[in-house]
């Protein structure tokens, strides 16, 4: 039996302050333990919301009235607190439905460095669907520098289903992408467990790597400042 | 060094000054919820900067000098006003997001209750909450800005934290958003 982990150490563990050793060993515990899962994803969430509760002040509107990167922060603050208050579950609310959106969203990443993760939890074809477009989209950007853009594509719960060799109607689009070097296509290895646990044999499309946690994963890019889209 | 190259490098260090104005303003009134006082805060702040600029050894530690003299600047605020600033000055119209009026109700409810949660903490706690989350210090960094031991930091953070969750899911907040939802 393990000694409760202190809200000390989590926070820590949010803020990216353990060390590798101590990071590690949480993370295998995390993956084990739900309710220290929710723990940490509560503080996480928390995080974001103060985050989102204070843009920087515009020194002038942009000239478009386009998608600005504090009402995103916003969007996500919100989405994140009806996450918080109505105990869903994790960023459920925060997605993006709208290329025109989508678009924007691109630009920001773009003016943030170039690294973004893309979450998908949801096996409705429509969101996987959205999901693949922007992984192939977000694969072939470039950031300001030239360099191709950084991309996670995670996911989780029923959105594990769109890696899955045998289930996924997309495999021929993720074999395409797993050939970009500078995407890498992680599933959930919780969404993984949950499927064996009901006899489900669960075998993943080529390329495609596990993570302890979907959660641990997000956050622990979130805190190193990568963007974050969910389909 | 020629007088051209003095002025040439204070300019520099005015732009660059200039840049962290609104990142500084921002902290400010995450600390106070008063857009006079955050206003005054900054000013100060510069100002006491572009005096002191030859103390600043890491130009890289730009911000986290400037973040400690503006904690500086507001300590002082506090003890002169007798720590009847800290609460007689929040105006609850700060709380809302003037800064995108055009923002669905929704939106500016959830800011306004966030900030309220952090308005709510206690100084100490909410100037950490604030360094690490918005301005994205280290806790080593945030240490030597309040000049506090890191366990401090540390111990203030968790209790910040666990006051915000506790006053963002109390019953009526999470109420309130549904009907928001609706």
């Amino acid at each position: 039996m393990h000694p409760e982990v202190s809200d000390e150490i989590l926070s820590a563990y949010i803020d990216n302050e353990l060390d590798p050793a101590e990071r590690a060993a949480l993370l295998d515990r995390i993956a084990t333990d739900g309710t220290l899962r929710g723990r940490a994803c509560e503080l996480w969430q928390l995080k974001q919301m103060v985050r989102g509760a204070y843009p920087l002040p515009q020194r002038q509107r942009p000239a478009h009235a386009g998608f600005t990167a504090p009402r995103w922060a916003h969007a996500l603050a919100a989405s994140l607190l009806l996450a918080l208050g109505s105990l869903s579950g994790w960023l459920v609310h925060g997605r993006i439905d709208a290329d025109r959106q989508f678009a924007s969203q691109i630009e920001a990443i773009r003016s943030d460095g170039g690294r973004v993760v893309l979450h998908l939890f949801s096996d409705e074809p429509a969101r996987m669907e959205a999901a693949l477009g922007m992984a192939e989209q977000l694969a072939n950007a470039r950031d300001r520098a030239g360099r191709p853009f950084r991309v996670e594509f995670i996911a989780n719960g029923p959105g594990l289903h769109l890696l899955r060799a045998g289930g996924s109607p997309y495999a021929t689009r993720i074999e395409m992408l797993r050939h970009h070097d500078n995407l890498r296509l992680i599933a959930c290895r919780q969404a993984i467990a949950r499927l064996q646990e009901r006899g489900l044999d669960v075998t993943l499309l080529p390329g495609v790597e596990e993570a302890p946690s979907a959660e641990g994963e997000l956050a622990a890019r979130l805190t190193q400042g990568w963007r974050y889209v969910q389909s | 060094m020629s007088l051209l190259r003095f002025i040439s490098r204070t300019r520099q260090f005015e732009i660059r000054l200039e840049e962290s104005r609104a990142r500084l303003w921002r902290l400010a009134h995450s600390w106070c919820h008063n857009r006079a006082i955050a206003d005054d805060l900054v000013q100060d702040t510069l100002a006491k900067a572009l005096v002191r600029h030859g103390q600043l050894r890491d130009a890289e530690a730009l911000h986290g000098w400037l973040c400690s003299i503006m904690a500086h600047c507001w300590h002082d605020q506090l003890r002169a006003r007798k720590d009847t600033l800290d609460i007689d000055a929040i105006d609850e119209h700060e709380l809302m997001d003037c800064a995108s009026p055009e923002d669905d109700c929704l939106q500016n409810e959830v800011v306004r209750r966030v900030r309220q949660a952090i308005a709510g903490l206690p100084v100490g706690q909410r100037e950490v909450v604030t360094l690490v989350d918005l301005e994205e210090f280290s806790y080593a960094e945030v240490a030597e800005i309040l000049e506090v031991p890191i366990g401090t930091v540390m111990s203030r953070l968790s209790r910040a934290r666990v006051a915000l969750r506790d006053a963002l899911r109390e019953p009526a907040a999470v109420a309130m958003i549904h009907r928001l939802r609706g």
